[in-house]
This record gives C-alpha cells, sequence and structure tokens, in this order.
C-alpha cells in the first residue's frame, strides 16, 4: 500500500460548500409560488482533483478567494468535505472522525500564514514543538525521549535551546515560522501543507524560511502542499503548479512548462500581470476587465468566461473540464479543442 | 472595488500631489494592474505628483520614478529607478533585491539578509544594518554613515557602499 508509485497525496473531486445563513428565516425562504427555496452556499470548492508524489513540491497558486485555503483545510479535515476523496498513501480520510485521524496526523502536518495566531500564546516554544509528537508517543521509555528530540528539532530550523523555554511573543516573525516548521517536523511528516508559510513574512526573511523549507525537502524526502498567491515565490520552490479560479482547477503544469507555455487564458493572464522588479517585459500584458463573480452564485458553463477575452457561446454552455494536453500539463479551455479562436 | 472607489475621490479634486500608502496590496495581482495602470494614467493626464508608500517592490520598480529606501526609520538609499534597482550602493538594497526570487534566472536557494529586523526602541549604535550587513567593519559600529553622493542620482548611506557591478 505504500508502494512507491502511491502518490503521498491523492485528492478526487474534492468539493466544499459552506451554507450561508442557516437561520429559521433562511429555512423559510419560499418563491413567489410557495416553493421552498434552496438555501445559499459558497462554492468554494468545487470538483478539484490533483496529486502530490513522496518528496515532490506542488504549489496552488490563484487570487484571494479561489479556494487554496479551503482546499489545505479541507485535505487537513479541519473541514468535512462536501463531497470528494483525499487520499494519504492511498488510504482515504475524507470520512475520518477526529480519533481516526491520530495516525494520519503522523504523516501530515500543517503550517499557516500568521504563525502568531498558530501558535499557543500561553505555551512555551518546547511543549509547542512537542505537542503532535506527545500525542503520537506512547510509553515511558519513548516520552523520555521527546526532550532531547526538541532539542534537535529546534537547532535544525536555526533556534537555539535557549529559545525553548520561550514564550511566541518574545520571537520575530520569522523565528515563529521557525518555530511552526520545527512543530510540524516532529513526527516526521512525508507531507507538509503549508498556507501561504512566507506571505507575512519581510522579504529578506522569506528567503531565510524559503531556504530551509527548501533544505528540509532535500533531507527529509518530503512532500509540500505550498500555497502562494507570489508566483516569484512559487517559480523559486514548486515541482509542480496547480492554477485555481473560483474553487476550480483551471490548470496544472511542471513548473517550468507553467511558466513558459501557460494555456489557460487566466493562468496567461495570472502570469502576464505580475508585477516584477525587470526593466522590461517579453510579455504582451493581458489586461482583463470585470471582477471576480460570487462565490455565491457560480457562472454557468467556464468558470472564467465572465472575464475570458476568448469566451464564446460553448463556453457559456458546457462545463470545460481539466483535460491532458502532454508533458504533464492539464488544462480545463474549450481551447484545447478549437485553438483557431485564439488567433483573432 | 472600494479602492478604485477611493482612488477617483483622489483625483475628483485635481490634488497636486497624491500620497498612497500601500494602494494596492490587499489586491489580486490581476485587478492590482488594473489600478496601477489607471493610477499611472491618470497622473500623467493631470500633471500630478505621487507619493507611493509600499514593501512591494516591483511594484514600486513599475510605478515610480525615483526610489527611497527606508531602514529603520532612516532613508538608507535614493535614487532613480533603474539605477537604484540594477546597481544599488547600499548593502540593505543589494539584499532585498537578491531576496527577490528571479523567475529568469533561478538559483537552488536565494541569497538571504541574515537575522532580523533590530527593534527601534533599542537601535545598534552606528549603522543600523551593521548586524546583517556582510560588508560591516569596526568603523560600521563607530559611526553612523551619513547619506551620500554615489553615482549619477543615487544617494546612499554607508561607509562601505558598493560599486556599479559589485555583488555584495
Ligand atoms: N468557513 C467558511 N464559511 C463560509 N465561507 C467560507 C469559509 N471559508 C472560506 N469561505 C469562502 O470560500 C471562498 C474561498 O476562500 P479561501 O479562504 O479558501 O480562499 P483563498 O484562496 O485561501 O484566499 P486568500 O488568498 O485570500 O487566502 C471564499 O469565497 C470565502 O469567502
Ligand atoms: S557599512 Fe554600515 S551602512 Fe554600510 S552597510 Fe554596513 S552597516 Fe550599513
Ligand atoms: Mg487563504
Amino acid at each position: 500500500m505504500t508502494g512507491r508509485d502511491v502518490p503521498m497525496l491523492e485528492v478526487r473531486d474534492l468539493t466544499m460548500h459552506f451554507p450561508v445563513g442557516g437561520g429559521l428565516l433562511d429555512r423559510l425562504r419560499v418563491d413567489a409560488r410557495g416553493v421552498r427555496l434552496e438555501n445559499p452556499v459558497v462554492h468554494a470548492v468545487n470538483g478539484v482533483s490533483f496529486r502530490i508524489a513522496r518528496g515532490e513540491i506542488m504549489a496552488l497558486v490563484g487570487e484571494s478567494g479561489c479556494g487554496k485555503s479551503t482546499v489545505a483545510k479541507t485535505i487537513a479535515r479541519i473541514y468535512d468535505p462536501t463531497a470528494g476523496e483525499v487520499r494519504i498513501e492511498g488510504e482515504d480520510i475524507a470520512g475520518y472522525g477526529f480519533a481516526d485521524m491520530l495516525p494520519v496526523r503522523a504523516k501530515m502536518q500543517m503550517i499557516f500564514q500568521d504563525p502568531y495566531a498558530s501558535l499557543n500564546p500561553r505555551q512555551r516554544v518546547r511543549d509547542i514543538v512537542a505537542e503532535p509528537l506527545l500525542e503520537q508517543t506512547r510509553g515511558a521509555q519513548e516520552r523520555k525521549q521527546v526532550p532531547a528530540r526538541i532539542e534537535q528539532l529546534l537547532a535544525r530550523v536555526g533556534l537555539s535551546a535557549e529559545h525553548a523555554g520561550r514564550y511566541p511573543h518574545q520571537f520575530s516573525g520569522g523565528q515563529r515560522q521557525r518555530i511552526g516548521i520545527a512543530r510540524a517536523l516532529s513526527v516526521t511528516p512525508g507531507l507538509i501543507i503549508a498556507d501561504e508559510p512566507v506571505s507575512a513574512l519581510d522579504v529578506s526573511i522569506q528567503a531565510q524560511i524559503l531556504n530551509l523549507m527548501k533544505d528540509l525537502r532535500d533531507e527529509f524526502g518530503l512532500a509540500y502542499l505550498f500555497i502562494s498567491h507570489d508566483l516569484s515565490v512559487v517559480h523559486h520552490i514548486a515541482d509542480r503548479v496547480g492554477v485555481m479560479y473560483l474553487g476550480f482547477m483551471v490548470e496544472t503544469a511542471p513548473r517550468d512548462v507553467l511558466f513558459a507555455r501557460p494555456r489557460h487564458p487566466y493562468t496567461r493572464a495570472l502570469l502576464s500581470a505580475a508585477p516584477s522588479i525587470k526593466a522590461k517585459r517579453d510579455v504582451e500584458e493581458i489586461v482583463l476587465g470585470g471582477e471576480v463573480p460570487s462565490a455565491l452564485s457560480l457562472p454557468s458553463g467556464c468558470c472564467f468566461r465572465t472575464r475570458c477575452p476568448f469566451a464564446w457561446d460553448r463556453c457559456a454552455q458546457e462545463r470545460p473540464s481539466l483535460r491532458d494536453v502532454g508533458a504533464g500539463q492539464a488544462v480545463a479551455c474549450h481551447l484545447i479543442d478549437e485553438p483557431e479562436r485564439e488567433r483573432t | 472595488m472600494r479602492q478604485r472607489v477611493v482612488i477617483a475621490i483622489a483625483l475628483l479634486a485635481r490634488p497636486r500631489l497624491i500620497i498612497a500608502d500601500e494602494p494596492t496590496t490587499a489586491l489580486d495581482v490581476t485587478i492590482q494592474s488594473q489600478i496601477l495602470k489607471l493610477m499611472r494614467q491618470q497622473i500623467a493626464e493631470k500633471g500630478a505628483s505621487m507619493i507611493l508608500i509600499t514593501h512591494d517592490l516591483a511594484v514600486v520598480s513599475e510605478m515610480a520614478d525615483h526610489i527611497t529606501v527606508l531602514y529603520c526609520g532612516k532613508v538608507v538609499e535614493r535614487g532613480r529607478t533603474r539605477e537604484l534597482i540594477e546597481t544599488p550602493a547600499h548593502p540593505y538594497t543589494r539584499g532585498l533585491i537578491d531576496s527577490i526570487p528571479d523567475t529568469a534566472h533561478r538559483h537552488d536557494r536565494l541569497r538571504q539578509i541574515p537575522g532580523s529586523i533590530p527593534d527601534i526602541r533599542n537601535l545598534p549604535t552606528g549603522c543600523n544594518f551593521r548586524d546583517r550587513c556582510p560588508r560591516a567593519q569596526a568603523l560600521c559600529a563607530e559611526r553612523e554613515p551619513d547619506l551620500a553622493r554615489q553615482h549619477a542620482t543615487l544617494w546612499a548611506a554607508c561607509h562601505f557602499p558598493l560599486k556599479p557591478g559589485e555583488t555584495a
């Protein structure tokens, strides 16, 4: 079951819809003929599928509100998915309860954007880092070894033994993120889900944390689901990239393929809109009009059609599925069938 | 949307100077690029000036004519945009630029500025950057460097500034 070819993580048709309202009045909503109306739902994640191999870094990009964090939290089972499968080393955990998750937490850990909000302010660093490990450790003999292991972990992420007795507020943002990383590493997981781990950090500190995360991947063969809205960060760290829009995965590809030959019109717009310190751009910027539609009522057909410069009637009628186009790239766009429409 | 309203109001009164504090920081890149474009257009049309405050070097380098770099509340470097980005003299500016992952030339590791930003209530003697600076020498602890002209339009506050072409 843990053979080489079984992916570290496989997600199939993952769907997460949040009901909104839900009070008595909302539940009594009826239309003009007295027929009960559906409760409004936020379509945060809509049938997302992807896999991450052992030791692979997969980045998830897309604009604010496109569902990246919801994907992460649903995989980590902070949310119960509305539908779909989440397989960790082949085992579907989508229906697991808290107790079932105990052995899974030894394989998968999460780190967050705001390292301060995610660390208990009243716990000392050594206890914060030890918590996931203690949860996995049975037997007095084994527990005795935990403190030494914590010291080792702190040293590995660049903190000293004297830091172990301090509280989170005594650290800078970058150091707090190191604490979060040490904590996640404590159980030697195979997968770390990192939701915007460097977005809150100053660029000079950001580089320190990215270097550390990359070194740890090489050392421990970790796989990451790395969420970021910063394309230059993603280009630096990822092996493969998934692009999300309005809760859909619109394109996935190996990093170099995605940056050199993006196929989905949204990916192309996103790459061309990213600001750069370079003097000249070699790409003509694709300027998108309009705004992202509300996740409360998805457009029919393609999720991107309301802003897409190429949209035609088929795009309103039929939802494109994510299809393989070779070189490890998959795209959800009807232009694949009618490429001549791009040249107009 | 709210940002666009704010900008429209700023421009309605036909101001001579607009101060924009992180105007696009919370926005998505595709919306950000719409707004930056709009701001550039409006400023050019109305002949207004603008002070753009941001932590995003990529945004300033696309928007600004001149850049001023602050560290711990002091100006450490200023100059014309292309000159400052391409040949910075101050080691902090150099470090910031090198910390940005480069999509054209990918390296396995990023250059990083070691250490963290000092507590402004407890600044070091001499140069504020010296604890993190790869070029610091004894003089940096003794005396605070003044802003001095480096080359062309570039001014930097550093005892041992980089010359054009020097890397660190
Ligand atoms: N607990 C929740 N209840 C209701 N709606 C939610 C909840 N969490 C997220 N959403 C909605 O789901 C959508 C996706 O949100 P999500 O936080 O996953 O986006 P994101 O891509 O992580 O955005 P960001 O880049 O801003 O972090 C948004 O429309 C958001 O408002
Ligand atoms: S010499 Fe001083 S000013 Fe110059 S970089 Fe070093 S520390 Fe800063
Ligand atoms: Mg998020």
